[in-house]
């Protein structure tokens, strides 16, 4: 288990929310364990999202109506399941192409042919 | 491969010894060790290793901090749904005819009768709906006191209303003119409003809340 904030860097901590939204824009719900389950295994154990950085993550994104949560019985225990809102979709979308830029512009930024020139 | 209710048990019970006293904090970090115990125990590691593992990482100090992040969440959380409730309010038809209807009743009673009794009538309003708080509290009072939720909204209630209370103690002879008794009408009407909706918006969380205690208790 791990407890640090995220395994690999501070580079992925504003990248938090987005990938949540992402995830929970491709599955319909979705509980916290699964989402970090879901991340190291897409990325082949290299990003391990800590219940650290979830939860309050997904607390937050709760408090602004960008997820709604539904509790059920799973397995003698209470489970709480996340999935979007429609404010919740909408955001996913624009969080999406705000990351995209980013993309796009740390590419243009650190372009190897760009340093060579 | 799934925990027994024994074992579910134990983990609810080392948080809750952790200081994660809320049930409805609780069941979420519990279903997330269960399930990381669940994955350990289908690598063949055995419970106890499992829980060992959990002991390590989840300490009593990072299960408070944790505790205090839902709690920050929680309170904006409060604030949101009261806000919307306000909105909802505004514009609902009834509602507003009755504040107008209270309003003239009071304009009315201070006019032709005493400017005492308008007073009156509007402690009696605001004490009222004290009451009526304070019975749906009482109600639930058990599930209100293990909930972070409802502690919290408790918590701004008997804020506001402590607020409101500073009305009953204005004397007669401060409202010398037309204007201030304006006021004063229009604050009885706005602090009526602002306690309807609160009352409002602390049943909407109780109802929610009362489900999934209803759940976990089942």
């Amino acid at each position: 288990m791990y407890v640090c904030a995220m395994s690999n860097s501070k580079l992925y901590k504003g990248s938090l929310a987005t990938i949540i939204l992402k995830l929970l824009s491709q599955q319909d719900k979705m509980y916290g364990y699964e989402i970090t389950q879901k991340v190291k295994g897409l990325t082949k154990g290299e990003l391990n999202i800590t219940e650290g950085a979830l939860y309050p993550a997904l607390h937050k994104l709760e408090a602004e109506g960008v997820l709604e949560v539904e509790v059920m019985r799973v397995d003698n225990r209470l489970r709480k399941y996340y999935k979007l809102t429609e404010k919740g979709e909408k955001e996913t979308v624009s969080k999406l192409a705000e990351l995209e830029e980013y993309i796009k512009n740390m590419q243009v930024l650190f372009n190897p042919k760009f340093g060579l020139e | 491969m799934s925990l027994s209710i024994s074992q579910l048990k134990r983990i609810d019970n080392y948080l809750k010894n952790k200081g994660v006293e809320f049930w409805d904090v609780r069941f979420e970090f519990a279903d997330h060790i269960a399930c990381f115990i669940e994955s350990k125990l289908e690598d063949g590691i055995s419970f106890e290793a499992a829980f060992n593992e959990v002991e390590n990482d989840f300490t009593r100090d990072y299960l408070r901090n944790q505790q205090k992040q839902v709690q920050k969440k929680l309170n904006k959380y409060i604030r949101k749904t009261y806000l919307k409730e306000i909105e909802k309010s505004v514009v609902r038809p009834l509602c507003l005819i009755v504040f107008f209807v209270l309003g003239g009743v009071l304009k009315f009673v201070m006019e032709s009768y005493a400017i005492k009794y308008g007073l009156w009538i509007g402690c009696s309003i605001m004490i009222f709906s004290l009451g009526v708080i304070f019975t749906v509290s009482i109600r639930d009072f058990k599930m209100h006191k293990k909930s972070m939720l409802l502690n919290l909204s408790f918590t701004y209630v008997i804020f506001l209303t402590t607020i409101f209370q500073v009305m009953c103690i204005i004397k007669e002879e401060l409202l010398t003119s037309n204007f201030l008794q304006l006021i004063l009408i229009f604050s009885i009407v706005l602090i009526s409003f602002l306690m309807y909706t609160w009352f409002n918006c602390y049943s909407e969380l109780v109802k929610g809340q009362k489900k999934y205690y209803d759940l976990i208790n089942s």
